[in-house]
C-alpha cells in the first residue's frame, strides 16, 4: 500500500476532518435540559472535553516541532526522552509532596519541566554534536527514556500507599476533572507555548533541510533550536502534570498531517495543533464508550492504537 | 573593498592540520575554480569561509568583517552556498526549498513566492515549482539548488562540486547557470574538472586556484599556458593537451603505464 498518491492525500484529509465530528457531535447532541443533565454537562463533559483539546493539542504540536528539529518522522517526545523526562520530574513532585491535594499543578508542571528539560537536552546535545547519525540519537533517546522509567518505577517502589494511589493513576493518563480550576491554569500557559511554536515554523522549515544549510542561510541554529526545544518540553511538562504521560499522539498527529497536507512545516504546525485536539478528545470518548462503569484512561487507549500505528507508519516509511 | 581577504589561515581536526597557511584575495565579480585533489581541503576552505568551523589562527573577511563574527542574517546576505548533495530528503515543494533560501529578507508571503518563482525562472525550473524536490532527477535538482543558491542574492557564492554525478550535458547546463547566478556576484567554484571552466565566462578573468595538502599550490590565471605543466605536478600524472587557447582541452595521458 502506498500513500503518496493524490487518491490516498484526499482519504487522509477526509479522515482528519472526520475526526473532528466525535467531539463536536458529543458536545452538541448532549442532553442539558433537566438540573443534573446540565451540571453534568457544564461542570463534567465540557471541562474534559476542553482539557482533551488543551493537552492534544499541545502533544500533537509538540510532536511536529521534535520531529522537525530531529530531522526524522520517528522523532517524538515519547521517543526523544521529552516525555518520560516530564514523567519523573511529575512523579518526584508527586511522591515527595504526598499527592496533589498539597502540591496543586503548578508545582508539579515546574517539575515535569526540569526533568523533561534534562532529558531532552542530553538527546539534543547528542544530536547537535553532529557526530551520530540519527538512528544513534533516537537509541540514546529511547536509553534515556528506559533509564527514566527505571528511575520513576523506583520512586513508586518507596512511595506511601496515598501517594502511590494519586500516582498510579495519574501515570496513566486521564482527562477527568471536576471544573475548570486547572484549565485557567494550564491554558494561558499552553497558547503562549503554542503562538512561540508557530512562530518557528520558518525557522524549522529551514533547519530541516540540514543544521550547515541553515546555518549559511541566516538562521541563528543554536537559538531556533534552544527555543524551540525549551518551549516545547514546557508545553509537555505541562500537558503531562495535568494529564499524565499520553504517549503516541505526538507521533501519529503528525504523521497523519504530512500524509494530507504535505511536508511544509508552515501546514504541518498549526495542522497538528487542530489534529492533536480532536484525536485526544476522539481517544477519550473511545474509552467511555468501551466500558462506561470501568472507563478505560486515555493514556491506554492512545497506546493500544498508536503502537499497531507506529509499526504500520515504519513499513509504509520504507515501502514508498 | 576587497570581497574575501583569507589571510594566514590555519584550520586543523584533532591533530591534522588541514588548511595551512592559506592566503587569498577575492575581489567583486571575480570568477575563482578551487582545483586539487581529494582531501586537499577544498571543502574545508568553503565551511571556513562560511563561518561553519573555527580557525586556529589567520583570518577570514568579508569585506572587512571578520566572518565569525557577522551575525547569522548579515553573513547571509554576504555568502550563499551550493554544498556538495544540496537536496535535503525532505519531501516538500521545489518553491518551499527556494522560499528557505529567502529567509534573510523576512519577507512576506506574496513577496517570497514572487522571489522564488523568478528564481526558479531564470533556472528554467519554473515548470517544477510545485514538485517535490524527492520527486525530481539529479540534474532537476540542481538546477533548483543553483536557484536556491541565486534566490539568497548574496554577494559572494559558494559552489561545491556542483556537477558531480551528473551526464555530461547536464554539467555543461549546471555551469552555464551557474555563471547565470553570477552575474552580479563573486563566485568560487570548487571542482575536479577543469575543461568546464571556460562555460563560467572570459578565461582571461577566472582564476584558477590549486590547492595541494592544505596549501596553495598554485593561483594562475585560467588562460595561463603553464597550466597544463602546473597540473601534472599537483594531481602527478602525465596531461595531454588537445586545441588552443580558445578551445583548449586538458585531459590526463591515458595509457598502458598509468600509475594504479
Amino acid at each position: 500500500m502506498r500513500l503518496d498518491g493524490v487518491k490516498s492525500h484526499w482519504v487522509v484529509r477526509v479522515a482528519l476532518f472526520a475526526i473532528w465530528l466525535g467531539p463536536l457531535l458529543g458536545l452538541l447532541c448532549a442532553p442539558r435540559s433537566s438540573n443534573i443533565d446540565s451540571f453534568v454537562y457544564w461542570q463534567l463533559r465540557v471541562p474534559r472535553v476542553t482539557t482533551g483539546m488543551l493537552v492534544g493539542a499541545s502533544l500533537g504540536l509538540a510532536g511536529a516541532v521534535t520531529q522537525a528539529l530531529f530531522r526524522n518522522p520517528l522523532a517524538t517526545p515519547s521517543t526523544t526522552g521529552t516525555l518520560a523526562g516530564a514523567t519523573l520530574g511529575a512523579l518526584c513532585a508527586l511522591v515527595w509532596g504526598a499527592g496533589t491535594a498539597s502540591l496543586g499543578l503548578p508545582a508539579i508542571a515546574l517539575s515535569a519541566f526540569v526533568g523533561a528539560l534534562l532529558t531532552s537536552a542530553i538527546v539534543l546535545g547528542a544530536a547537535a554534536s553532529g557526530r551520530l547519525r540519527t538512528q544513534d540519537v533516537l537509541l540514546i533517546g529511547i536509553a534515556v527514556t528506559l533509564a527514566a522509567s527505571s528511575a520513576a518505577t523506583v520512586l513508586e517502589d518507596i512511595a506511601d500507599t496515598p501517594a502511590l494511589v494519586a500516582a498510579s493513576r495519574w501515570s496513566l493518563g486521564h482527562l477527568s476533572q471536576v471544573g475548570y480550576g486547572q484549565i485557567r491554569i494550564a491554558a494561558p500557559i499552553l497558547a503562549v507555548c503554542w503562538l512561540i511554536l508557530l512562530s518557528q515554523a520558518r525557522a524549522l522549515q529551514i533547519l530541516v533541510l540540514g543544521e550547515d544549510v541553515a546555518h549559511s542561510r541566516g538562521l541563528n541554529v543554536r537559538k531556533a533550536r534552544v527555543i524551540s526545544l525549551s518551549v516545547c518540553s514546557l508545553a509537555v511538562a505541562v500537558a503531562v502534570a495535568w494529564c499524565g504521560p499520553i504517549a503516541f499522539v505526538g507521533l501519529i498527529v503528525p504523521a497523519l498531517v504530512r500524509l494530507a497536507f504535505g511536508a511544509n512545516q508552515r501546514v504541518v504546525l498549526p495542522g497538528s495543533l487542530v489534529t492533536g485536539a480532536a484525536l485526544l478528545t476522539l481517544c477519550d470518548a473511545l474509552g467511555q464508550l468501551i466500558s462506561a462503569r470501568h472507563e478505560v484512561p486515555v493514556g491506554v487507549v492512545t497506546a493500544a492504537l498508536g503502537a499497531p500505528a507506529l509499526v504500520a507508519l515504519i513499513v509504509l516509511r520504507n515501502s514508498s | 573593498m576587497t570581497q574575501l581577504d583569507i589571510q594566514g589561515l590555519v584550520v586543523s581536526r584533532g591533530s591534522r592540520q588541514i588548511l595551512d597557511n592559506i592566503t587569498l584575495r577575492v575581489e567583486n565579480l571575480e570568477r575563482v575554480a578551487v582545483i586539487g585533489p581529494n582531501g586537499a581541503g577544498k571543502t574545508t576552505l568553503m565551511r571556513a569561509i562560511l563561518g561553519l568551523l573555527p580557525a586556529d589562527s589567520g583570518s577570514i573577511l568579508l569585506d572587512g568583517f571578520p566572518t565569525l563574527k557577522l551575525t547569522p542574517l548579515k553573513r547571509a546576505a554576504k555568502v550563499a552556498w551550493l554544498p556538495q548533495q544540496a537536496l535535503a530528503e525532505e519531501p516538500i515543494s521545489a518553491i518551499e526549498y527556494i522560499r528557505a533560501a529567502r529567509f534573510r529578507f523576512g519577507e512576506g508571503d506574496l513577496a517570497a513566492r514572487d522571489a522564488a518563482l523568478s528564481a526558479l525562472k531564470i533556472m528554467g525550473a519554473d515548470e517544477w515549482a510545485n514538485r517535490l524536490i524527492t520527486q525530481l532527477s539529479g540534474g532537476e535538482q540542481q538546477r533548483v539548488a543553483l536557484a536556491a543558491l541565486f534566490a539568497q542574492e548574496a554577494s559572494l557564492l559558494l559552489a561545491d562540486e556542483p556537477a558531480n554525478h551528473l551526464d555530461p550535458a547536464q554539467q555543461a547546463s549546471v555551469w552555464r547557470l551557474l555563471a547565470r547566478a553570477a552575474t552580479s556576484s563573486s563566485i568560487i567554484v570548487i571542482t575536479h574538472d577543469i575543461n568546464l571552466v571556460p562555460l563560467l565566462g572570459d578565461l582571461s578573468k577566472t582564476r584558477i586556484v590549486a590547492l595541494n595538502q592544505g596549501r596553495i599550490a598554485f593561483d594562475l590565471v585560467a588562460n595561463d599556458s603553464s597550466l597544463p605543466n602546473r597540473l601534472r605536478e599537483l594531481y602527478g600524472i602525465e596531461m595531454q593537451v588537445y586545441g588552443d587557447g580558445g578551445q583548449r582541452v586538458i585531459l590526463p595521458k591515458v595509457s598502458s603505464e598509468c600509475p594504479v
